[in-house]
């Protein structure tokens, strides 16, 4: 049996949340008999609880924290949005300066009886832009003091005001587009208070009371973490699950041989052919594959010498097959896959549009052409070259990544065909990502970006002139202006034609190729419905309150 | 013991004579197909994912690769480190335990010392931190078997050390010290040929262990990098594949220790042909 | 005696001093601990230069190096990447690890010293070429390759037998109550594997060992004259022979104790053990330093002082050897 990971319905309007304060996203759930224990095999264990410090920012915390700490927002599998913490959407109470008003569920209470209110909330912004002009170093030029992975959108609040208990607004300047992303994976302030490492290690061992549907109970360091039901949770529909226990398992292989031997109930792989046919052979077993805003693409390093031409790079653009790389490696376990062509608005979002029309299949004519065009000469070997200079090309990608390491292939092999050479370099995850991409010591490189429900601030960081993230070097005025207009676009509307025009300027300078949205895989025993998986930011465990035993019909 | 004797005596011992053919075999076959079709191991065919047929003895994997010829290229592969691995480690071993053995005194503490350094760290600690920096370059399969060589001798040293250390005192050898011999010469020409028999059976087992150590470096991502696949790294991707195509686990896992077992023969072969007779101790 | 350990010792400690640079400086320049950290939009530089300043990623690797070995003399092996103190991390991995070795050894030496003497007693009958058949392929086997055929064999049996007797990751079921009785078994449905996984590599070398050992043994002058003096078989073999024939085998699993941690290593990725195995990758695919170091330092002090013990015996038997 195979659910569907991804709502096909509508977007947007359709799916926003009913006056009574539930998000309709719960409403297609099954039936639950009343207790069990789910044991999930996690691949990662977490150093911490605090999601916002530089070791903490990591999937395997945020899965724990997700049902955890107070979320004011939450994205849906269809990188809508879903105010879960508040009474309604927040408030734009004026645009010139942009000044905004959040209202905190009034039911928000932690597990320990004390309501969650403001104070909690400003806390929070507090430790993460708290400054110390002693602290003001080089590198800190602001002086800030506490270790904070990400102070986006934070840093440009100049006044946050308590209007009441549950009721906060907060002024921006410069303006910030995506203000609803935040007030996400906030603690408790009164116990952030009283622990001693504060910020930086204060929740490095226990996360203090909930605001969610389950409950902290015991870590078992190198072992286990346990989960149990939190019954002072305000939110719908009720858990019914006793506990949630993480097992720490970090081999692939040995997960899928627990589920198997009924030591897990449920795993959440990287998919891979081998492993789901694997997995479609177990009895009792559902699986279920989702296509999240995560996406292979290819970048290119346009201080390169060969690359900086962009005849070269329209070459590649018509040489690598993106349809043969779909049909060969995701094809065999979801018809579902698709290529992509657009880097900023994903598919499957509202407002998705296709770009790049002209390279939606692969050209080898057109690719030997555009090289003609450039004064490039096929040689002997079938090698284009120019100046004495062969058209060889490096394609780095990270190691240990069986899907990349098959895809490398195919693409040398595709552009081999249009007389490109391409040398293939597996490089390790820690020395690609710390040195070689930053370094911009790379000619074509294959990774995978992540989008969401914001995306302009996430195409910003990548592809803005100068941007630390912007590994190829790409400088574009129209993508510029639009990501400037779009960072302080408040309308969500307008946001999205603002971030296609971002995805146009990156089609016509055909800085980066993007190639198909990564596959998600998510198996779990036939025991428990309701286990979805949201391949955004959230995660599988986006609403675990809804997860139960199956009730057995007699 | 001259060398006839010891040939007639190594082909009485069937077993260490099949490992000869069989690694032999082997690589001639992987010569052969490397002229005929080269590169053969690196075509992409159209047929993916398929079970072992005539036109795929061994199959294909999931982008069409056929198994047999990279079965064949990768045992190549890993017969050349453990080839280079099995060179160095002999040549060092060798020439530090005799050393060792025969001088004594400060040159037996310092290379006893450093035999003891690469003894004690766990051959695997060595090689997981030197492959997670080195082996994204190019002709990694040589920077690999530069590595397993510097924690391969140590074994072969200790061997000859220990058998020069019995026969140092000798009459053979005060003999020739006697006549003035140098000790350099005194070591290559007497005392050597003396451990031979120890040496090439050390020799033939660390051939075996070269080959499973890039293996179990392949299967915790750090052997020969991935587009050239050596064996051990065709095991360590076949892994998962057990139930669901298991010609992809199962054909390059018996490839490989066939190719093991031919070494331990061969080892066993050695042992018998060139070993002392019974009543020489 | 005392003089030949405390020179022996005292000729350790260098070694370890230098391996311990070498992991360091290797671990050091292997990578950058932050990288991941860096890899993501959005993180604030200031965090990346306070961690960089935090885990001294600007200083020398010689003054960090020094730097460690100070705190390293005062008992103190430093903090992790995130910040977890070293030795407590280290000592609560060895002791998962030495469960598993302390197992599996004796494990091993009794399948060795059982198919070793076993074959030298009576050389090429069947037992001897089914013993040497087994003991060269288990020798020649990858040792995950092996686990990873136990662990199917394993799965097999708990689905014939209905429920799931034998486990095949971890050292026990989380949250697992009830009484000690209860527990003790679930421990050893989780042993079972990665136990004989081990003694099985370990026992493949050995066996071959003790059988060369005691063959030699049986032809030994002293025995050829006990049998000549018209003792029965029985008594040569078991009273003197069999004794001498086991101690070498005693200095081989010592000194053998690297290969043996190596091989752990191993079988505990495989199995999900969290050992030394699974914090030697983490540290050095992290390049945590001070983990990595303080893992040697621990691992080859361990070593040490089997090899020690192994000399020791070594020395017992041949005392041109201690004398040398």
């Amino acid at each position: 049996m195979v659910l569907a990971g991804v709502c096909t319905a509508a977007q947007g309007s359709t799916r926003s949340r009913e006056s009574n304060g539930l998000p309709s996203f719960v409403s297609d759930i099954e039936d639950r008999a009343p207790g069990g224990s789910l044991t999930y095999a996690a691949e990662q264990e977490p150093t911490g609880f605090n999601g916002n410090t530089s070791t903490g920012a990591t999937t395997a915390v945020k899965n724990v924290t997700e049902n955890l700490f107070f979320y004011a927002m939450k994205a849906r599998p269809d990188s809508g949005v879903d105010y879960v913490g508040l009474e309604r959407e927040p408030k734009v109470i004026s645009s010139q300066p942009q000044l905004i008003e959040w209202e905190l569920r009034r039911e928000a209470i932690w597990s320990d009886g004390t309501p969650v209110t403001v104070a909690d909330v400003q806390h929070y912004f507090e430790q993460v832009m708290l400054k110390d002009p002693a602290q003001v170093s080089t590198e800190n030029a602001n002086g800030y003091v506490n270790d904070v992975a990400s102070r986006v959108g934070y840093d440009q609040i100049t006044k946050f005001t308590r209007v009441d208990d549950k009721t906060f607004r907060a002024e921006f300047g410069p303006a910030y587009g995506d203000y609803r992303s935040l007030w996400t994976d906030i603690p408790q302030a009164r116990f952030m208070r009283a622990q001693r490492g504060g910020w930086d290690t204060g929740l490095d061992d226990t996360p203090g009371p909930s605001a969610g549907p389950y409950l902290f109970k015991e870590w078992n360091k190198g072992e286990s973490l346990v989960l149990v039901r939190n019954d002072q949770w305000w939110g719908s529909p009720k858990p019914t699950l006793d506990s949630i226990v993480f097992r720490f398992l970090p081999d692939t292989a040995s997960q899928v041989t627990a589920l198997r031997n009924n030591e897990v109930d449920m795993i959440y792989p990287q998919p891979q052919v081998d492993l789901v046919q694997e997995i479609r052979s177990l009895p009792g077993i559902r699986h279920s594959i989702g296509f999240g805003p995560t996406f292979e693409h290819l970048t290119f390093n346009l201080k390169h010498e060969l690359l900086s031409d962009r005849a070269v790079r329209q070459a590649i653009a018509w040489g690598v097959d993106r349809n043969e790389i779909v049909d060969r490696l995701l094809k065999p376990f979801s018809s579902r896959a698709v290529r992509v062509d657009n880097s900023v608005v994903l598919v499957g979002q509202a407002g998705y549009e296709a770009h790049g029309a002209e390279y939606h299949s692969a050209d080898p004519a057109r690719a030997r052409a555009a090289l003609d065009s450039s004064g490039y000469v096929r040689g002997v070997d079938g090698i284009y070259e120019k100046g004495g200079r062969r058209l060889s090309l490096r394609l780095a990608t990270t190691a240990d990544n069986q899907l990349r390491a098959q895809q490398a292939e195919l693409m040398r092999n595709q552009l081999s065909r249009v007389g490109i050479e391409v040398r293939i370099e597996t490089v390790s995850a820690r020395l690609f990502f710390g040195e070689r991409l930053p370094g911009g010591d790379f000619d074509i490189a294959n990774f995978a970006w992540a989008g969401g429900p914001f995306p302009i601030s996430a195409a910003k960081q990548v592809w803005q002139t100068g941007s630390d993230s912007n590994y190829g070097g790409y400088s574009s005025p129209a993508f510029d202006r639009a990501a400037a207009e779009g960072a302080v676009e408040l309308d969500r509307t307008d946001q999205l034609v603002l971030a296609n025009a971002m995805d146009r300027a990156l089609w016509e300078d055909l800085a980066v190729l993007p190639l198909y949205q990564k596959p998600t895989l998510l198996a779990v025993r036939d025991r428990f419905v309701n286990v979805t998986d949201n391949p955004t930011n959230e995660g599988p465990f986006w609403r675990a309150q809804v997860w139960g035993l199956r009730k057995k019909t007699s | 013991m001259g060398s006839s004797v010891v040939a007639r005596r190594f082909l009485r011992h069937r077993s260490g004579v099949l490992g000869v053919v069989a690694l032999t075999g082997l690589f001639a076959l992987a010569t052969v197909a490397g002229r005929v079709t080269p590169a053969g191991h690196r075509r992409l065919t159209t047929d993916y994912s398929q079970a072992p047929s005539l036109r795929h003895p061994m199959g294909t994997d999931a982008i069409g690769h056929d198994l047999f010829l990279q079965v064949l290229h990768g045992a190549q592969k890993s017969l050349q480190v453990a080839v280079v691995v099995t060179v160095l480690a002999t040549v060092t071993g060798t020439v530090l335990g005799a050393a060792a053995g025969y001088r004594g005194g400060w040159v037996d503490s310092v290379i006893s010392r450093l035999t003891d350094l690469v003894l004690t760290v766990p051959v695997i600690v060595v090689l997981v931190v030197a492959a997670a920096r080195l082996r994204q370059q190019r002709d990694s399969w040589l920077i690999i078997a530069l590595m397993i060589s510097v924690v391969a001798w140590p074994q072969i040293a200790r061997v000859v050390r220990a058998t020069v250390l019995s026969l140092r005192n000798r009459s053979f050898v005060t003999a020739a010290q006697g006549l003035g011999a140098s000790s350099a010469r005194i070591i290559f020409v007497d005392l050597l040929p003396n451990a031979v028999a120890a040496i090439s059976v050390s020799a033939t087992l660390t051939m075996a262990t070269a080959v499973l150590l890039e293996t179990a470096l392949s299967f915790l991502g750090l052997g020969v990098s991935a587009p050239d696949p050596s064996l051990g790294r065709l095991v360590a991707t076949g892994q998962g594949a057990a139930r669901t195509r298991p010609w992809l686990f199962y054909f390059p896992g018996i490839v490989l220790v066939s190719i093991c077992l031919c070494f331990a023969a061969i080892g066993e072969g050695l042992r018998s042909a060139l070993g002392p007779d019974d009543d020489e101790r | 005696m005392a003089r030949f350990l405390i020179r022996r010792l005292a000729h350790s400690v260098p070694v370890v001093v230098v391996s311990s640079f070498l992991v360091f400086a290797m671990v050091a320049a292997a990578g950058d601990p932050l990288a991941e950290l860096r890899s993501r939009p959005g993180v604030a530089p200031e965090t990346i230069a306070l961690r960089s300043e935090q885990l001294q990623l600007h200083k020398p690797v010689p003054e960090r190096y020094l730097g460690w070995v100070a705190r390293a003399a005062r008992g103190d092996l430093g903090t992790s990447v995130t910040g977890e103190p070293v030795a407590p991390l280290i000592l609560r991995h060895l002791g998962v690890t030495l469960r598993m070795v302390l197992l599996a050894v004796p494990l091993g030496v009794a399948g060795a010293v059982l198919i070793g003497v076993g074959s030298a007693l009576r050389p090429r009958s069947v037992l001897d070429r089914a013993g040497t058949v087994l003991s060269m392929a288990l020798v020649a086997t990858p040792v995950f390759w092996l686990a990873g055929l136990l662990k199917e064999a394993g799965v097999r049996f708990n689905e014939a037998v209905g429920r799931t007797v034998v486990f095949t990751v971890g050292e026990r079921s989380p949250g697992i109550e009830g009484s000690w009785l209860a527990m003790a078994v679930d421990r050893a449905g989780h042993l079972v594997l990665p136990t004989l996984t081990l003694a099985l590599v370990a026992m493949a070398g050995w066996s071959r060992f003790q059988r060369a050992a005691t063959i030699e043994v049986l032809h030994a002058t002293y025995v050829e004259s006990a049998r000549a003096r018209g003792l029965p078989e029985r008594r040569v073999v078991g009273v003197h022979a069999l004794r001498n024939a086991l101690i070498p085998l005693t200095a081989v699993v010592a000194t053998d104790f690297a290969a043996i941690l190596g091989g752990a290593v191993l079988v505990e990725v495989v199995f999900a053990w969290r050992g030394m195995g699974r914090l030697l990758l983490d540290a050095v695919n992290g390049s945590d330093v001070h983990v990595a170091t303080g893992w040697l330092v621990v691992t080859a002090s361990v070593v040490i002082v089997l090899n020690l013990l192994a000399d020791l015996v070594y020395a017992a038997l041949d005392p041109r050897i201690r004398d040398a």
